[in-house]
């Protein structure tokens, strides 16, 4: 009865701590994706900025006024860009979090904890012979001692996990969630600045050869086609704040042991998505 | 409303003026205006521009000075969890050790064994 008690509450460590893993290796896969993303947001906040001055040159006349406004969006950049740096670091940061818990799910220790048992075991048959074979129930010492470690370390991982979420829940919440506030307030501004570049560079010169008195060019109607295909587009920069919603979900489920398989499956469809725009935005600049 | 929430509504609003002061439409009606008109439009844009800025750096360093005030209590996560996992690894490295004192101690009983 003791060992099936055991064997029961050693196999729900090893699925809490096979839960740990994928949880762990989706919070690896989404602060992976964070400064890529921050990079691009400052690329499109920089075009859209010179779009906005070079539209603005062309009715000031004035040379000094012309570069103190260049000047005041300089500093606004470089004030970004430090303020950016500082969030790309922070994003390192969690990774080093989610990697510390996959260093636990994933050690070898069990391998190596069962291989220096058995050597003990063949040890102390040396001095004791017929140890390694003495039976508990129908199976050997020996037979006993895989499992046995794989278990007891499972326990002691799921113990060690469960030891930091009673510590630290609150402090990984707090910081998923200024995550997720960040990537709202730099996906609203890569929307309204994709926005932007494609306004000028794909509808207005659609709407000018409309309005204008010339003949109207044979591709306009793909060129309204794409333009259209083009604002679609710019949801995909929303994958970023659904998965730190789903990270953060996930999270709460996982500190107060209710994370499932299915919360598991959302997350890691929804971190896939933010790897796949992350992949996407790397492939545009190459 | 919150501070925040303002923030939130100004920039959105800051950005939807900025970005229907490019169009091809706002530009055909400023070309019907004066010179002096159209350098006023032309600054009332960039000041749009700017005040975006300003306030789309101000939400940002909200965040990160409160991600900055959660530092310390990660960094210690990623300590304790570091110290879980020298912990693991310690059991394998004593069950050696002890081993190696059995094999010892083997070696002695049967040299007493055979010579006493």
């Amino acid at each position: 009865m003791v060992v099936f008690i055991a064997v029961l509450s050693g196999c729900a460590a090893t699925q809490v701590v096979k839960e740990s893993d994928q949880f762990a290796a989706n919070g690896i896969a989404f602060s992976d994706s964070i400064a890529p993303l921050i990079d691009e947001s400052f690329v499109l906040a920089v075009n859209a900025d010179s779009m906005v001055l070079a539209q603005a040159r062309e009715n000031i006349t004035d040379s000094g006024v012309r570069g103190a406004q260049l000047k005041q969006s300089d500093k606004h950049l470089e004030t970004r860009l430090k303020i950016l740096r500082d969030l790309k670091r922070h994003a390192y940061l969690l990774r080093s979090y989610f990697v510390a818990i996959r260093a636990i799910t994933q050690t070898d220790a069990a391998s190596g904890i069962t291989e220096a048992t058995k050597g003990l075991v063949d040890q102390m048959a040396k001095l004791k012979p017929g140890i390694a074979e003495a039976a508990i129930g129908e199976k050997s010492v020996s037979e006993f001692i895989e499992p046995g470690v794989k278990l007891a370390v499972a326990a002691y991982q799921n113990k060690a996990l469960r030891q930091e979420l009673s510590e630290r829940a609150d402090t990984i919440d707090r910081e998923i969630a200024l995550q997720e506030a960040a990537l709202t307030a730099i996906y609203e501004q890569m929307r309204a600045d994709k926005e932007l570049e494609i306004l000028v560079k794909v509808r207005n010169p659609i709407f000018s050869a409309y309005t204008g008195q010339g003949k109207l060019p044979n591709d306009w109607s793909r060129q309204r086609v794409d333009a259209f295909k083009l604002v679609i587009s710019i949801d995909s920069y929303e994958d970023a704040v659904k998965a730190a919603k789903a990270l953060r979900q996930s999270w709460q489920a996982f500190a107060e042991k209710r994370l499932d398989s299915a919360s598991l499956l959302d997350l890691t469809r929804l971190t896939q998505e933010l790897v796949a725009l992350v992949k996407k935005i790397k492939a545009e600049h190459n | 409303m919150s501070p925040s929430e303002v923030k939130k509504e100004t920039l959105k609003t800051l950005r939807q003026t900025r970005n229907a002061m490019m169009t091809a439409a706002w530009m055909d009606a400023l070309k019907k205006k004066s010179a002096e008109e159209r350098q006023e439009a032309a600054l009332k844009l960039l000041d749009v521009n700017s005040a975006m800025h300003e306030l789309q750096n101000s939400v940002l360093a909200d965040i990160r000075d409160k991600l900055i005030a959660n530092e310390a209590a990660l960094l210690n996560g990623i300590a304790g969890l570091g110290k879980a996992l020298d912990n693991l690894n310690q059991v394998k490295k004593v069950i050696n050790s002890v081993g190696k004192v059995l094999d010892v101690v083997a070696k002695v009983v049967k040299f007493v064994a055979t010579h006493v």
